[in-house]
């Protein structure tokens, strides 16, 4: 069996959606309820992305016990729940109305930010690890 | 290619107290020809390192001229003196030299790099076949033993293949059998028609040379 | 091959730590320029939108203003506030002297608007005596506003059917306003009448926003333009003076309160950028500096085997070339995405008014950074390079060996 190696990419994969995930549930959370208590739909946005960023950081755990074929599948997991957790505040759940709101001035630029900077890690991390092996030299 | 120094003197201001000026070479005259081994002998701080440099365009001296073939080293600019240096002369310096980042093979085709002529990868590798540390060609220069180090330089400065070859102490802290590769690669360079300038502590050196200088107090003299 | 461009990676490959560690400092050069002027020209513009977009000389609201939200919050930080007095006021202000034209406004706060916690700002104008609103909703509409039309700033999300219903009355949205960076940018137009409507619809709800006064002959605030020849600090005066339960302001004050918080919050930010520059600046010499010492005899190697004295230099400068080069890569697009994503945060964050230039002029300013930084950083071990090439490699492989 090989030794498990954590390189700068798989430390990247799993702190930036840490980050997200924990950004989203405290200081990126979305705005508070309502006078009378009842939730507005970005409240569910920032859930469902909280959720995706869950997923993504479990898979990003799963990654440093695999293969590097089965590496390389989960990069594109990745890369697609990286899609998913950026549109999902705003695009395919609406926030509120006035954009100077939390939800839109800090929840869905974090959500942007992180999920983008979670695929450009797995695309590097697909592409570096792609082809030919490179520590035949070094 | 013929190295020639004429009465080459190299005065230094001592850091101490006083403005005491001594000279480490006073005055040397030496023609280093193709095809010889030249021996430089003397004890540490008599100035044969400072010989070597000045003769190696690496200090400029304060009285006298080196000349390489009818070139007037000294009269040349850093840049165009430095190149030449690069593309004619060889040199061995005292110590470990090789440079930490480079695998021991692109130490050896270092010199090729300075100017774009780059060495050939075959070049290199049979230097190193030649000094017998060809296996070790990947390994990085820290994992070589001092006589290893050594005939890394050895094979760095025959890399461009130089006309004139200036060795400083290359048997230094050596173990006898280190000590014989690399005199008998010297001397090997001397007979394909190199100019050799071996400066030495070694006894044995002797039998390899086939002129003999000694330095006493910068002052230089053929045994 | 050339030995500038294959021997300062291997030595920066070769100490991953220290060059991530000069790196991330290089990053924070331009990091700090690029936000920093952003951020200081978003105000600058903020700052220049604003007083376009207040369009009158002295604005008068009720005394009582102050204490149910001002009018400057509205305008800055966009916080609703709801405010009246009797018509008769406004008509003792137009008798003022040098009062040249006066346009009543009446505000009302929504409350949640179908959708969010906090409630919008509705502003209702008279398209008879209006000179502020109008100019700027000519920019984007040109139609009349009729009953029941509504105007958003540019910050509500429109939604789909274009309509927005508050206190029961459904309305109808004809257009939607450009980007002020102010507090207006997340409020409501509408014309007087159905803003009446809403407010009759809100008692019969059981929101009781007036006590005294009667909604039909209610004012929020008047928007006053000063004959030629006054002085509007002078009219100002007259209007406090002359008119009870009224606190009128020249706007020329109301600018320069914001423009004083603009400097001191400019004055901050270009104090921390150039802190962080004489601190990287700093550490950059020293460890370059020291990089050249560590390597003196590395150095004195390379001459012995031919390179120039001016070689040396351009060892050394390449690596910090290098350095510098991908840190302000690093560093301004850190930067980018943190003013593009978050540029609203930091517009509420500051409480005054936040334009961010257009994308061109920002582009412009993050590529000089960008070249600004890597000099920096280069010009940072200048001093080592014209060092280490002044040494003499035969004394220095004598003093190494």
């Amino acid at each position: 069996m090989k030794k498990m190696r954590v390189g700068a990419r798989d430390i990247l994969l799993l702190l930036i959606p840490a980050l997200l995930l924990a950004g989203i549930l405290s200081v990126f959370q979305p705005c508070s309820p309502r006078e009378d208590g009842s939730w507005m739909s970005c409240h569910w946005a920032g859930r469902a992305t909280a959720g995706a960023a869950g997923a993504m950081l479990a898979l990003s755990l799963v990654r440093l016990f695999v293969s590097k074929d089965a590496k390389k599948g989960l990069d594109l997991a990745l890369i697609v729940l990286s899609v998913l957790a950026a549109l999902l505040p705003g695009r395919l759940i609406s926030l509120c109305m006035m954009r100077d709101m939390r939800c839109h001035t800090l929840t869905a630029p974090c959500a942007a930010v992180l999920s983008g900077l979670t695929a450009l890690a797995a695309l590097v991390d697909l592409l570096l690890s792609g082809g030919k092996g490179r520590r035949h030299e070094a | 290619m013929v190295l020639r120094a004429e009465n080459v003197s190299r005065r230094f201001l001592r850091q101490r107290k006083g403005s005491n000026v001594f000279y480490a070479v006073r005055g040397a005259t030496l023609a280093l020809a193709p095809g010889s081994l030249t021996e430089l002998t003397g004890r540490s701080g008599s100035g044969k390192s400072t010989l070597l440099n000045l003769l190696a365009g690496l200090l400029e001296p304060t009285e006298g001229k080196v000349f390489l073939d009818g070139t007037d080293l000294y009269a040349l600019e850093d840049g165009p003196r430095s190149r030449l240096r690069n593309q004619t002369l060889g040199v061995i310096p005292q110590g470990q030299t090789a440079l930490g980042a480079l695998t021991v093979l692109e130490n050896v085709l270092l010199p090729g790099l300075l100017y774009g002529l780059p060495c050939p990868r075959e070049r290199g590798e049979e230097l190193l076949d030649q000094v017998g540390i060809a296996p070790l060609k990947n390994a990085c220069p820290t994992e070589l033993s001092g006589g290893e180090l050594r005939r890394l330089a050895i094979a760095r400065a025959l890399a461009l293949r130089p006309g004139i070859l200036l060795a400083d102490e290359p048997t230094g802290d050596l173990d006898d059998e280190n000590t014989r590769t690399v005199l008998s690669l010297l001397r090997r360079s001397a007979d394909e028609g190199l100019a050799v300038l071996l400066v030495t502590h070694e006894r044995e050196a002797a039998g390899y040379a086939d002129r003999h200088y000694r330095m006493d107090g910068g002052v230089l003299t053929e045994d | 091959m050339k030995l500038e461009r294959v021997l300062p990676m291997k030595n920066l490959r070769r100490k991953p730590a220290r060059t991530a560690a000069l790196v991330l400092l290089s990053a924070f050069l331009a990091l700090s320029v690029f936000g920093g002027s952003v951020m200081v020209l978003s105000l600058r513009n903020g700052l220049k939108s604003y007083e376009s977009r207040l369009g009158a000389d002295i604005v008068a609201v009720p005394y009582q203003a102050r204490t149910k939200g001002s009018f400057e919050s509205i305008l800055l930080q966009g916080i609703p506030g709801m405010f009246y007095m009797d018509e008769k006021y406004y008509n003792k202000i137009c008798a003022i002297d040098g009062v040249e034209a006066a346009a009543p406004q009446f505000y009302l706060a929504s409350t949640s608007a179908g959708c969010c916690s906090v409630p919008v700002q509705i502003i209702g104008f008279d398209p008879e005596r209006d000179f502020t609103v109008q100019p700027w909703v000519r920019e984007r509409y040109a139609g009349e506003l009729g009953d029941g039309d509504i105007i958003v700033g540019s910050e509500l999300t429109v939604p789909k059917d274009g309509t927005l219903t508050f206190y029961d009355t459904p309305c109808r949205i004809v257009a939607q306003l450009g980007k002020t960076g102010t507090g207006l940018d997340t409020a409501v137009y509408t014309n007087m009448s159905t803003i009446k409507a809403m407010m009759r619809s809100a008692e019969s709800l059981g929101f009781h926003y007036l006590t005294d006064v009667d909604p039909d002959h209610a004012v929020s605030a008047v928007m006053i333009r000063v004959a030629e020849g006054y002085d509007a600090e002078a009219v100002t005066g007259d209007i406090n003076v002359h008119v009870r339960h009224v606190e009128a302001s020249a706007a020329a004050a109301m600018l320069s309160s914001v423009a004083g918080g603009l400097r001191s919050v400019s004055g901050v930010i270009v104090l921390l950028v150039a802190a962080v520059w004489v601190l990287a600046a700093a550490v950059l010499s020293i460890a370059f500096a020291l990089i050249s010492h560590e390597r003196a005899k590395e150095f004195a190697v390379l001459r012995v085997l031919g390179a120039s004295r001016n070689m040396l230099s351009r060892l050394l400068l390449a690596e910090a070339a290098i350095v510098s080069f991908s840190g302000a890569a690093i560093g301004a697009s850190a930067a980018a995405l943190i003013v593009f994503p978050f540029g609203k945060a930091i517009s509420a964050a500051m409480e005054l008014p936040y334009l961010m230039p257009p994308l061109g002029t920002v582009l412009a300013i993050g590529a000089a950074s960008l070249l600004l930084s890597t000099v920096a950083g280069a010009l940072s071990a200048a001093l080592s390079a014209w060092r280490v090439s002044r040494n003499d490699a035969g004394l220095l492989l004598r003093e190494g060996a």
